[in-house]
């Protein structure tokens, strides 16, 4: 008689406890998921303030000044993930142009604080890279969640759906390689 | 050369031979006297065992008071003047050996990367440059002795080689990364560390890593931000060229390495003829700091 009692209230707490475990789970790989989204914010504004002093130092050894993207580039909080992408890519392009000044220009090259700016925009570049491969990677964590049962049940309930990856253009790379 | 391989080699010999006069001496008596001296009086176990008993006494005696054992260890000394640090000099810069010195104990609890035991030696130590990248290694042995009056138990929690490097990349926060099979570690992850030192386990994007090695790390961010795609690409063929299971702490802007090869490499063998002895050992202990160097950038001069 007892154990008739007992065992659907055991099994209910049982129930209740993995509940509340796997909503607190899927809660704080959101709270990540936004932590990483801001890492990759500040990365953005670190590597759009380089290239500004970058291109600062370019301005003396072009012959006309010309308007780069880099003013044309907004960067405020609460972007959209295309907003970002987009913003990503511009900077791309950003960098591209000051290696192309760069290479014209062998005395700019050889500056040193040309060099160290050159080192600090290889450095921002690794903290977005990095900060890009976290939230992936949250992402991915929270997906899984989301796609298997039984946690997908709990993920329905709060309205928890999988959500899009931060993926770049493929050829991301390129403007990493910068000659010294 | 060839003079000081002669030198080395008739040095050699001379221990060698030193070595046999004083085991013979102490074998005589305990094999002539004292065994069947017990022999007669008791049983087989028990004679053995003095005998056993006796002759590593002897040994002992006659070697303190013939001088065997201070000439063992300058005989030790001149090897690895000649053979270790010699190479050593060739390929790196600003080297300093001390081979009867090691790496603190204190250095290996401060980055409370391992397990401790109450046993603690560490010698060959040498330090040096390469491609301007600040390197430190030595021999490094850690047990844990217990007893309980009747019978001992050792359990031998590393035995290796312990690498710090500088490494190029700021960080503020202590990372882990332990290699399969690498037991013993200290991953400070349960429930009993205070939250600010605790570090927690994360996944990479590569399946393959996640499965060589366990990261703990207390910030989530240093640690993608330290391990690049590249440097984890590194890791995973180091994991097959290594000669031991080893585990990375990232303390303090350093980088702690742990090989766990179970031996101790720089010690030469009195039994084994100069020319015979193979001096791949020192190498490969050269190759591990040139690879490490090499294959994890941190002659990349970034940061610094």
């Amino acid at each position: 008689m007892p154990v008739i009692i007992f065992l659907p209230i055991v099994l209910f707490l049982i129930v209740l406890i993995w509940y509340i475990a796997t909503m607190n789970n899927l809660r704080r790989a959101e709270v990540k998921i936004n932590e990483a989204l801001s890492d990759i914010d500040v990365a953005l504004v670190k590597r759009h303030d380089v290239l500004s002093k970058m291109y600062d130092i370019c301005k003396g050894y072009m012959k006309y000044e010309k308007e780069t993207i880099l003013e044309t580039i907004n960067l405020r909080s609460g972007m959209t993930m295309k907003e970002r992408t987009n913003a990503i890519n511009d900077l791309d392009q950003a960098s591209n142009f000051v290696n192309v000044v760069a290479e014209n220009y062998p005395e700019l090259r050889s500056s040193e604080n040309f060099k160290q700016l050159q080192i600090s925009v290889m450095d921002v570049e690794e903290h977005l890279q990095a900060a890009r491969r976290l939230y992936n990677s949250n992402i991915s964590y929270l997906n899984q969640k989301v796609v298997s049962f039984p946690s997908s049940i709990v993920a329905n309930t709060l309205g928890i759906s999988s959500k899009e990856f931060f993926e770049t253009k493929e050829d991301k790379k390129e403007d990493v390689k910068m000659d010294f | 050369m060839e003079d000081k391989i002669l030198y080395i080699e008739n040095l050699r010999k001379k221990i060698l031979n030193h070595m046999l006069i004083i085991l013979g001496t102490s074998i005589t008596p305990a094999l002539f006297i004292f065994f069947p001296l017990s022999l007669s009086a008791g049983i087989l176990p028990a004679s053995l065992f003095i005998l056993i008993f006796t002759t590593v006494i002897l040994f002992l005696i006659l070697g303190a008071i013939t001088g065997y054992f201070k000439k063992y260890k300058e005989y030790k000394h001149i090897y690895k003047k000649a053979f270790v640090e010699g190479p050593f000099n060739h390929a790196f810069d600003k080297v300093r050996c001390d081979f009867k010195k090691g790496i603190s104990k204190d250095v290996i609890e401060a980055t409370k990367i391992i397990m401790l035991g109450n046993r603690y030696y560490s010698n060959d130590y040498i330090s040096g440059s390469y491609n301007n990248v600040d390197f430190e290694r030595s021999d490094v042995l850690i047990q844990n002795h217990t007893s309980n009056g009747k019978n001992s138990h050792t359990v031998t929690y590393f035995q290796g080689r312990w690498l710090i490097f500088e490494f190029n990349k700021k960080f503020h926060f202590d990372l882990q990364i332990i290699g399969k099979g690498f037991t013993y570690s200290n991953k400070r992850n349960g429930f009993f560390t205070s939250k600010d030192n605790r570090r927690r386990k994360v996944e990479f994007e590569d399946i393959q890593f996640n499965k060589d090695f366990k990261v703990y790390a207390q910030d989530d961010f240093e640690a993608f931000y330290i391990l690049t795609p590249q440097f984890i690409d590194t890791l995973k063929n180091m994991s097959n060229t290594m000669d031991g299971k080893f585990m990375m702490g990232f303390i303090d802007n350093k980088l702690h390495v742990a090989i766990n090869t179970g031996k101790d490499a720089m010690e030469p063998s009195i039994f084994r003829s100069i020319k015979n002895t193979n001096h791949g050992e020192v190498e490969k202990e050269i190759n591990v700091i040139i690879n490490i160097i090499e294959g994890l950038n941190l002659d990349r001069d970034l940061y610094n």
